[in-house]
């Protein structure tokens, strides 16, 4: 009895598993295809776009179309202004995010449950959607066409501080605080060489995330950002889309695939640590 | 010091003279200025959502109540702003295109995620983590480079789709140039962008769901689409539902997709005028499509507490939906 339902299972999940990696198959082949079709065209001469029917195949264009991005704008710069803007905003943000959640998870002063309690009831307020009060505020600061815009008003999350207070209270263990503190650490040596070091597993998880929404930015940096030399690459995609997308669209394709490729490589290397904390990154409204 | 010994033993007097409840019973102010670090550490946050979450919604009332061009003097005219988005056709349709080109995107691939969480959760299925990151490559790119791309995709005369169409016979499409056509690409984008990101959510939420209980339902003779239907959807609901929730929280900010599309303006008739970036023209934003309408400053500052207030409300029954939600305390 048991040995011909097994048998049978075995017979009946098969079939199911065969179409299941077939439509499997086919949606990453749907998925995959546009990442495809933009390495053909950043690779193709500007003829070879405009062909009919279409060519399939990589071209050998590729260095010629970037080097009329390079030539067109000020791409480069914008490439060493996201870098750098990320690193600062994205290190900044998990210093303040890390200090904050460690003292709630793990310090005790009066008013700490309530403090928490309106940190976590601002993350419903959707502040920020109304463009003209925020944007006047930084002109009145004197702080357009700088990039203090970017860092200062994100520079710490309610998100972030939640995040890190979850860490904290889980991988931070009192015993060795209380060590620390017997050993004489004050509170900031602390909290950077027991506390940090013991939270990096979620520091690198929020970091990423936190790298890939500062990355691909787009609105305030078009708002604030007035010069050229200022412009971030989203931004510098949109002029080169501008300047090339009626007539050369190969070049803004190469310029295209240059941006996203550094993400593309990190999301490569951190894949695990990414696709395990997508659940909790998705509570950011 | 010697100054405030006499008050503090005076404070302590009626307490018991044990060492614990002396500490206590100090003044509230010295026990918070005892732990000046603590508060030190927190405060970043609180003064910059005072700064920029808080100052910003007071600064909004005021400007609602102005005519500005953001040039000249300011001119205060009372309610007429807000007046005036029930006499402004474009305000309806960028609610209108928002909402539908949302739910044309949103509500499909919520499905799509759904039933492609199903098959990649299948027991002893090959190659899952080559499918969970195939799926969720799309959603590590810029929107701006999708824009770009998914443009040249669907272009009239050379574009791939309209080539594909040809080869069956079908005749060229005007993707980017037709009103409803345009809401198309937009949620095709939206599709394409989102499914890898629910298919992993809806994973981690399938995951935690007890195995027995599968094994029960099959014992019992349920077959792969009973299972779904009466054991994954119903433990799942309230992921669903929180994840589209704040999913559509964010999606009816959209600014990005139709703003790289059709350069600044909304597109053929405004049919991919979205809220936001209604809210950008009237803001009289850079490059905001050879500038449709007159800036104001008064005026956009409203478009933004209409989105506003249905943020609101969208979260509040957010929150509602997620206390329902057991599963939600896992992480």
């Amino acid at each position: 009895m048991s040995l011909r339902m097994t048998s049978r299972r075995v017979r009946a999940t098969s079939p199911s598993r065969i179409a299941a990696h077939f439509v499997l198959m086919v949606g990453v082949l749907l998925f995959v295809f546009p990442f495809y079709w933009l390495i053909v065209m950043a690779t193709s001469s500007t003829a070879q776009i405009y062909s009919v029917p279409p060519r399939l195949f990589l071209g050998t264009s590729f260095f010629e179309n970037f080097g009329k991005v390079l030539e067109g704008s000020t791409f480069l710069t914008a490439f060493a202004n996201s870098i750098w803007l990320t690193i600062v905003s994205v290190a900044i943000h998990l210093f303040l995010a890390a200090l904050a959640g460690y003292v709630f998870a793990k310090v005790s002063f009066p008013g700490r449950n309530t403090l928490f309690a309106i940190l976590l009831a601002t993350m419903l307020i959707p502040t920020g959607v109304s463009l003209v009060p925020t944007f006047q505020i930084y002109a009145d600061l004197g702080w357009l066409n700088t990039y203090l815009p970017l860092i200062v008003p994100g520079a710490v999350s309610a998100f972030g501080v939640f995040w890190m207070r979850q860490a904290a209270s889980s991988a931070v263990s009192d015993e060795v605080i209380d060590a620390a503190k017997i050993d004489g650490a004050g509170f900031m040596r602390t909290f950077l060489q027991v506390a940090l070091p013991s939270m990096r597993p979620a520091l690198v998880a929020f970091g990423i995330f936190q790298v890939m929404w500062t990355w691909n930015d787009y609105l305030w940096p078009l708002l604030v950002l007035g010069k050229p030399s200022m412009f971030t690459l989203p931004i510098a995609l949109q002029q080169l889309q501008g300047n090339y997308g009626t007539t050369d669209y190969s070049v803004v394709m190469a310029g295209t695939l240059v941006a996203i490729l550094p993400l593309i490589i990190l999301f490569f290397f951190l894949r695990k640590t990414i696709l395990e904390n997508v659940s909790a990154g998705a509570l950011k409204g | 010091m010697t100054v405030n010994t006499p008050l503090v033993s005076r404070a302590s007097a009626p307490m018991p003279p044990t060492s614990g409840a002396d500490t206590a019973a100090r003044a509230p102010r010295r026990r918070i200025a005892r732990h000046w670090r603590a508060y030190v550490s927190i405060s970043p946050f609180f003064i910059l959502f005072l700064g920029f979450g808080i100052i910003p919604l007071v600064f909004a009332v005021y400007l609602s109540t102005q005519k500005w061009d953001g040039l000249g003097p300011s001119v205060f005219v009372g309610w007429d702003q807000w007046a005036r988005l029930f006499t402004t056709p474009d305000v309806w349709l960028a609610l209108g295109n928002t909402f539908v080109i949302f739910a044309m995107g949103q509500i499909p691939v919520v499905i799509a995620a759904l039933v492609g969480a199903t098959l990649v959760s299948l027991p002893r299925l090959r190659f899952r983590s080559f499918y969970q990151t195939a799926f969720f490559l799309p959603q590590v790119t810029s929107l701006v480079a999708v824009a770009i791309v998914f443009q040249s995709i669907f272009g009239t005369r050379f574009g791939l789709v309209n080539h594909v169409l040809g080869f069956f016979g079908i005749e060229a499409q005007h993707w980017l140039e037709d009103p409803f056509l345009v809401k198309v690409v937009i949620a095709l984008m939206i599709i394409w962008r989102g499914f890898g990101y629910f298919l992993v959510i809806f994973l981690a939420g399938m995951a935690s769901i007890d195995p027995s209980m599968y094994e029960a339902a099959r014992v019992d003779g349920a077959g792969p689409v009973r299972i779904l239907w009466s054991i994954t959807l119903p433990l799942l609901a309230p992921t669903v539902l929180f994840v589209s929730l704040t999913a559509t929280i964010s999606g009816l900010q959209m600014f990005t997709e139709p703003q790289i599309l059709f350069g600044g303006t909304g597109g053929p008739n405004n049919a991919a005028l979205t809220m936001m970036l209604l809210q950008f023209q009237y803001l009289g934003g850079p490059s905001s499509g050879a500038q449709t309408v007159l800036p104001d400053l008064g005026f956009a500052t409203v478009i933004g507490w209409v989105i506003f207030i249905i943020l609101v409300v969208l979260s509040v029954l957010g929150i509602r939906s997620m206390r329902s939600a057991p599963m939600r305390r896992k992480r």
